[in-house]
């Protein structure tokens, strides 16, 4: 008898999310618990945190025992499961504290068996921060904007007034403004004029599941990390936190 | 524990010079060690992560790589430490003093204010840290290890950083020496310095510090007393004294002693774990990759489940099956494609030593005993053979043999003492085991004209044709022709393919009446075929005739590592390079041997 057996109907889906998480960190910890599914993973450098929370009601099954923790080995994972085509559905069953199988269905059923690391709770961590700027944004705005200012060391992110967030990369001297008026900037809160730079190459990271959303919502302040929040059309909550880079 | 405990003793044990304060200060590290972590805390000690012929990868880290993990970790441009970098002259201070400028980098400094969790370096992540860095391979593994490096830096304090980057960088350079660390472990769980010989005997038979202390730690010092060799773990070579006299040699060892060959190759100690095999250097470097072929036939060549045996591996010529110089051994160190000189640079294992079998500790046995399991446990073959060796309490015989030894291609004989105490000194060089080597030789600059006067059936490949051939050189005063050499090296095929036709016409059925020789080859020819050679020396040789008892009463002169280079057609037999000529040779090329590298046994 497993500790648990849960079914995602989308299994090109789940496996992104496991991509993303795997181009991030190394390693990672899954939590199944009564009522949702949390990938969360802190980079080696500890630059980065991503958490991934799928509400049970997103799986086609969800039979849980009682809740379980599976440490990933992200890199052996992403590389040894391919990308499925979008008709797959992947079965997830821990079948003990050990082991955990993913099963990827479609005309041919693929099973893949992985040991579970060990991933310590001080490895991903919950952090209560006081942020000054809040913004929601429009989801492809900010990929597009990410994208456009690639190959810089840092991105800067300036807000001073509540009309516009201004995204500058001084070393491409470029810079890219995110505007109500321009329909990008959704809602911008300043409670602080606030300054800081993150890291282009982490950013871009994330950027691709982006497309994914419409609308995400984005914090910080002056040396303070970045959040990014946003939900996907299943619900799958999608929480990213990113430290300034000097 | 915390990895802070370890980086300032570090900065204690970098500013002392002497030994003794040394090993205070490691006694009070050790003391605060629990057993668990002891083992990785000695590793780190040692600037690694695992002994070295644990065959595990090295840390492998370049300087880019921190200068990059750094500026990750200390949220500076990679050209402000570069540029501090050149200022200071050490990257470790260099980090170090870029932490103590900034915040930690990364998300610790916020997981530091604002979590309940304690973000404190230990010594098991930064162990399990690097394990996992040295291991690393593949695609994508670069960035990941500068990322966990850049980890470790961001959660660290500067001290921290600072030995950490000297660590990775491999220049911890903490002047604590095996010993210092021996004396300690002594003195902080044996409870006395007293103790230093039941730890360092541990060292001896198990060369692994780390694994030595967490016996010692979690069993005590009655657990070490106890310790037998283990299978996988090299024990420290026993060493040899040297002399250059036979008479002192056999009075230093009790009279009565074991000679063996001393081969010209690279010692090996072999751990067979049923079809497992591993081989270690002399310096304990894992050396397994270079010798798949000893791997392959060695579980089939020693008849028990686990052994622990000593031998030399010796290069061989694929032709004519001798030895050969050491330095040919030296194509076997690439670490690719060792499959392709494997044909080419053959080798041949003589084993000489068994210090362990099938869970008996044979290293506190005398020798006779453990020769008589050797024997037993070894079936010999074309690449295992046991060493060559005789039992004599005369000097006489010891020289003759050690001048065939020499002309066999070995650098000379080891002189084995055969009483009741000749156990295995492991780790230790003493008066148990003397080894004989030339004092003097004399190299072979020119070539010389030798007279064909037989010759020798070839083996393996060479298969029925002539392989070898013995050869002479011209005494006018006596008009007979000496015996100086045996060649087999050198010939082309085409060389092999005619040589049946070529000697044809002189083949004789005796020895001819003008040839003096004390050796008796497959075929005898008539002395007419000159050939040049050259060779690596000339040597004394009690089986060859030229020049006997004109340099050596006994012993004649040969060469070592002959090669024929061409048939020299337009010469007479009696045109051929004279045995005065040759003892002139010997005697005016003879130099003293200076040794430079480091003594093999």
């Amino acid at each position: 008898m497993s500790l648990c057996r849960v079914v995602h109907p989308n299994a090109k889906k789940f496996v992104a999310f496991l991509h993303v998480v795997g181009n991030i960190a190394d390693e990672g910890e899954l939590l199944i618990g009564n009522d949702k599914a949390v990938i969360k993973a802190l980079d080696p450098a500890r630059i980065s945190l991503i958490e991934v929370i799928i509400p049970s009601s997103t799986f086609i099954e969800y039979e849980v025992l009682r809740e379980v923790s599976i440490g990933l080995n992200l890199s052996s994972l992403v590389k040894s499961i391919p990308k499925p085509k979008k008709a797959d559905k992947v079965t997830l069953t821990v079948v003990s504290d050990e082991f955990y199988e993913l099963i990827l269905e479609d005309d041919v059923k693929r099973r893949y068996r992985f040991r579970s690391i060990e991933v310590s709770p001080t490895e991903v961590p919950e952090l209560d921060l006081d942020f000054k700027v809040r913004a929601t944004i429009l989801s492809s705005a900010l990929r597009d904007a990410i994208k456009d200012l690639e190959g810089s060391e840092g991105i800067e992110f300036v807000a001073e007034l509540t009309e516009f967030l201004l995204l500058k990369a001084p070393d491409l001297n470029a810079q890219i403004k995110l505007s109500k008026a321009s329909g990008s900037l959704i809602e911008l809160d300043v409670r602080e004029p606030s300054k800081s730079t993150y890291d282009a190459d982490y950013l871009t990271k994330v950027a691709d599941l982006l497309s994914a959303s419409d609308m995400l919502e984005l914090s910080y302040g002056s040396e303070l990390p970045l959040s990014i929040r946003f939900k996907l059309a299943d619900d799958t909550l999608v929480k990213y936190l990113l430290a300034p880079k000097a | 524990m915390d990895f802070i405990i370890l980086a300032q003793t570090f900065d204690k044990l970098e500013g002392i010079t002497s030994r003794i304060q040394l090993t205070n200060v490691l006694v009070e590290l050790f003391k605060k060690t629990p057993s668990d972590v002891i083992d990785k805390v000695i590793y780190l000690m040692q600037g690694r992560l695992w002994p070295e012929w644990s065959g595990l990868p090295e840390l492998g880290v370049g300087e880019k790589f921190l200068v990059k993990a750094a500026s990750i970790a200390v949220r500076v441009s990679e050209s402000e430490v570069e540029r501090l970098y050149k200022q200071l002259g050490d990257l470790g201070k260099t980090v170090e003093q870029l932490r103590q400028r900034s915040v930690a980098g990364g998300l610790t400094h916020f997981i530091r204010s604002t979590s309940k969790h304690d973000v404190r370096l230990s010594v098991e992540r930064v162990y399990e840290t690097l394990s996992k860095v040295a291991s690393m391979v593949g695609e994508g593994s670069r960035d990941i290890k500068i990322k966990l490096i850049a980890g470790l830096l961001v959660d660290s304090e500067p001290i921290e950083a600072k030995y950490l980057i000297r660590l990775i960088e491999g220049r911890l350079r903490l002047g604590v020496g095996d010993a210092t660390i021996l004396d300690a472990l002594a003195i902080c769980y044996a409870g006395s310095q007293n103790y230093r010989g039941f730890v360092e005997r541990a060292y001896n038979i198990r060369a692994d510090l780390g694994s030595i202390a967490k016996i010692l730690a979690s069993g005590g010092s009655e657990s070490l007393k106890v310790i037998k060799p283990k299978v996988g773990v090299p024990i420290r070579p026993m060493l040899a004294e040297r002399l250059s006299d036979p008479k002192e040699i056999l009075d230093k060892v009790g009279g009565k002693a074991l000679v063996e060959f001393k081969y010209d190759g690279e010692r090996a100690q072999i751990h067979k774990d049923n079809g497992n095999v591993q081989i270690f250097s002399r310096r304990l470097e894992n050396i397994t990759h270079q010798y798949p072929d000893i791997v392959e036939v060695l579980p089939s060549s020693l008849k028990c489940s686990e052994a622990i045996v000593e031998g030399e591996i010796v290069a061989v010529d694929p032709s004519t099956n001798e030895l050969r110089a050491f330095q040919e051994l030296m194509h076997r160190k690439r670490k690719h494609d060792i499959h392709e000189v494997i044909k080419e640079f053959p080798v041949r294992l003589y084993l000489f030593d068994i210090l362990y079998v099938d869970g008996e500790d044979l290293t506190t046995a005398p020798i006779a005993i453990r020769k008589e399991y050797l024997q037993k446990v070894v079936v010999q073959g074309d690449a295992v053979r046991l060493a060559d060796f005789i039992i004599t309490n005369d000097a006489g015989q010891l020289e003759n043999f050690f001048l065939k030894a020499i002309e066999s291609g070995c650098e000379g004989v080891v002189v084995k003492a055969l009483h009741d105490q000749a156990i295995y000194q492991a780790g230790a060089r003493g008066w148990l085991w003397i080894k004989y080597k030339r004092d003097y030789k004399s190299e072979m600059i020119d070539t010389v004209d030798l007279v064909v006067v037989g010759a020798f059936h070839g083996k393996g490949r060479r298969g029925g044709k002539y392989g070898t051939l013995l050869m002479a050189a011209y005494d006018p005063d006596t008009d007979t022709f000496k015996t100086v050499c045996k060649v087999g090296s050198g010939f082309t095929d085409e060389d092999l393919e005619g040589m049946s036709s070529l000697l044809q016409p002189y083949i004789i059925q005796h020895r001819h009446p003008r040839v003096d020789s004390e050796l008796e080859p497959d075929i005898w020819v008539v002395p007419a075929l000159v050939a040049e050679v050259i060779g690596a020396e000339l040597t004394l040789s009690p089986l060859h005739t030229c020049g006997k008892g004109k340099v050596k009463e006994g012993v004649g002169i040969s060469i070592r590592f002959p090669r024929f280079l061409r048939w020299r057609g337009e010469k007479r037999a009696e045109d051929a390079t004279t045995v005065d000529e040759l003892v002139e040779m010997y005697k005016g090329q003879l130099r003293r041997i200076v040794e430079t590298a480091q003594e093999p046994t």
